[in-house]
């Protein structure tokens, strides 16, 4: 594709600006369209993938809710994505205020280190996690996804949070400790509530991470913990019956609906304290 | 609590150094704040003046050094312990707070009563002239505005000093002279301690009973503002604080307690001691200058020279005479005083040696502001 340099759309033609418009236009039809496809699929009245469907039904999302596997496999993701939520932007955002302060030599290696777990392939990371799980009893246990999942997303929640106190004016700190609060008091009263977009984001970003997760936690599962995800990608390599396009058109809309949450928390000024 | 009840803090700092890796920012400062009195550290950037007024504040820790108030030890208290009122050049408003909000903070953290809070915060809204401000949001106010918010703010709590941090340095210069104004009346109706922090010299002079004069991490004199102007103690508060003519030369010898300086263009006399041969400089203020229209009594200090500069400045008129080449002296005259004269007319400048000052010709590595300093 030619790399055309647009400076200033305005000022271009209105023929190239509108050639660019198609082109983008294409480029979100070739992302979108395959995943969309599992929303028709959803509501097919047979027992195969063909496409598009001869009859219609809602018996793959009654399914979901008769079949025992699939509720307790959502109720297990929604409980470790929650946890692991609130325990990486915890960290995520220390970790953030740490990064941002520290002058030592050596801050860039630290700030690449925390976001490692982001750039290592995941497999790999879900192979390391394994073999070490293994000898602390971890595996096919809650606690031991939620511990590889939390490594997982709180590189989301740095990144978040250290975009917003970029921004994040320090003397603000300095005044809150001349009027008589203490450390603690000043970051609960006066950073928090500025750099709240960006702990919030993280907190959305974080949840999904672990929501979604399929690679490490093929590794940890088991009878006593088994993800959304696993279930649905044994279900496709096992059974192959439709229930997972109508779990998958019930994640795309869920995630969407997230991910405006998020657009709309970013958006939003910080709002006056309670 | 304070001695003998004085609303004001009496505040003590010895020996204190602040030292940053290859770099000493604030080297073996003493000095006395005096209960009541407003005092400005004044220096060019990088001087030291805001790094000491930290350590003050609690926000930079001494490498050495002591810093009492009142007697008690500060620097063993952390800065929301030590209870001092900061005003910061930014304003340093919470954004996510209304100014009722603001004002309040420090108060709530002083447990104080919903009742009491409200009173008080309104009184101090009315004292910086903003009643009525109080739902308002940081934001949508002028920064003039914000400062006075943030003054009330540093004051609510009624600490006994008020550190305030190049407060006015963001504002225009007409709303800096109107809150100059409020800053004044503010300390003269509190009587509690003020340091002030600026490199405007003429904010200092206009604000403060006392001044220090910042440079490279030392104070190179604190005194009043007259005392500064008129009695320099170093080159650099000379050249620093208003406009002075600065002749440097070869000490020629002592007489009648005046000291004869060689200089570009002549030679000329100034009250002190110096042994001949050392190297001095002649600082003369120029109001102090005034023409000659004929020669007048002998004894003056005199330079002669084509006139290369005319300046009329409203109430006064400039003049530069270049005495000698690439050498020029700045006189200043009320404007109507001076007889008719042009750009290129040969005169002669006169003063009285006894309005010269002598001082160690110690050349300054810190560049006073562009503007002021004068060639000599």
């Amino acid at each position: 594709m030619s790399a055309t340099r647009v400076r200033d759309p305005e000022r271009n033609s209105g023929a190239v600006w509108r050639v660019l418009q198609v082109i983008s236009g294409i480029g979100a039809l070739w992302l979108l369209v395959p995943m969309l496809i599992v929303i028709p699929m959803s509501f097919t009245g047979s027992r195969s993938y063909r496409f598009p469907p001869e009859s219609w039904s809602f018996r793959w999302y009654e399914n979901i809710v008769t079949d025992d596997r699939w509720l307790s496999a959502l109720g297990t993701s929604l409980l470790i994505a929650v946890i692991v939520a609130v325990v990486a932007t915890t960290l995520g955002t220390a970790a953030a205020l740490g990064l941002s302060r520290i002058r030592i030599r050596g801050a860039q290696v630290l700030n690449g280190l925390f976001l490692s777990p982001m750039i290592l392939p995941v497999v790999i990371i879900g192979v390391a996690v394994y073999l070490v799980f293994l000898n602390f009893r971890l595996v096919n246990s809650p606690g031991g996804m939620v511990l590889a999942h939390t490594v997982l997303a709180t590189p989301y929640v740095v990144v978040a949070v250290a975009a917003s106190l970029r921004g994040f004016d320090t003397t603000l700190e300095r005044a809150g400790a001349s009027l008589g609060a203490a450390p603690l008091r000043v970051f609960l009263s006066v950073t928090l509530p500025i750099i709240r977009p960006g702990v919030l984001a993280g907190a959305l970003f974080a949840f999904i991470a672990s929501f979604d997760e399929l690679v490490v936690s093929i590794f940890l599962v088991g009878p006593s913990v088994r993800t959304l995800p696993v279930q649905m990608f044994t279900s496709v390599a096992q059974e192959s019956d439709p229930t997972v396009a109508a779990v998958s058109t019930i994640l795309m809309v869920s995630t969407a609906i997230i991910l405006l949450l998020v657009v709309l928390a970013q958006r939003s000024e910080p709002r006056r304290a309670p | 609590m304070p001695p003998e009840n004085l609303p004001g803090a009496a505040l003590t700092l010895r020996g204190l150094r602040k030292t940053y890796p290859g770099q000493t920012a604030v080297d073996e400062v003493d000095l006395d704040v005096r209960s009541g009195e407003f005092l400005t550290f004044l220096g060019p950037s990088g001087s030291g003046k805001t790094t000491t007024l930290n350590m003050v504040a609690g926000f930079v820790a001494p490498t050495a050094g002591s810093i009492t108030m009142d007697g008690q030890d500060l620097l063993a208290l952390p800065p929301h312990r030590r209870g001092i009122g900061m005003v910061f050049q930014n304003y340093a408003l919470f954004p996510h707070m209304t100014v009722f909000e603001n004002i309040a903070f420090p108060l709530k953290q002083r447990k104080y009563s919903r009742d009491r809070i409200r009173t008080e915060v309104a009184s101090a809204l009315e004292q910086v002239s903003l009643g009525g401000f109080g739902d308002r949001l940081p934001k949508q106010l002028s920064g003039g505005q914000q400062q006075r918010v943030a003054v009330a703010r540093a004051l609510v709590f009624q600490p006994r000093l008020l550190l305030m941090d190049e407060p006015l340095g963001a504002l225009d210069k007409n709303l800096r002279e109107s809150l100059q104004a409020e800053i004044r009346r503010l300390h003269r109706e509190l009587g509690i301690t003020f340091l002030y922090v600026t490199h405007d010299q003429e904010e200092a002079i206009a604000l403060s009973d006392r001044v220090a004069v910042f440079d490279r991490g030392r104070i190179q004199q604190i005194g009043t503002p007259d005392e500064l102007y008129d009695r320099p103690a170093t080159r650099f508060v000379a050249s620093f604080l208003g406009e002075a003519n600065i002749a440097s030369g070869e000490a020629e010898g002592e007489r009648d307690g005046t000291v004869a300086v060689k200089v570009d263009g002549g030679v000329l006399r100034a009250p002190g001691s110096a042994a001949a041969g050392a190297s001095v400089c002649v600082v003369t203020r120029p109001e102090r200058i005034r023409l000659e229209q004929r020669r007048g009594a002998a004894g003056l200090n005199r330079v002669s020279g084509p006139i290369v500069d005319l300046a009329y400045l409203g109430s006064s008129v400039r003049l530069r005479v270049e005495h000698a080449p690439g050498h020029s002296t700045v006189m200043r005259a009320p404007a109507g005083t001076l007889p008719p004269c042009a750009v290129g007319d040969t005169v002669t400048l006169a003063w009285d040696p006894r309005d010269s000052v002598l001082l160690p010709d110690s050349p300054s590595s810190t560049t006073p502001h562009p503007t002021k300093g004068m060639p000599s």
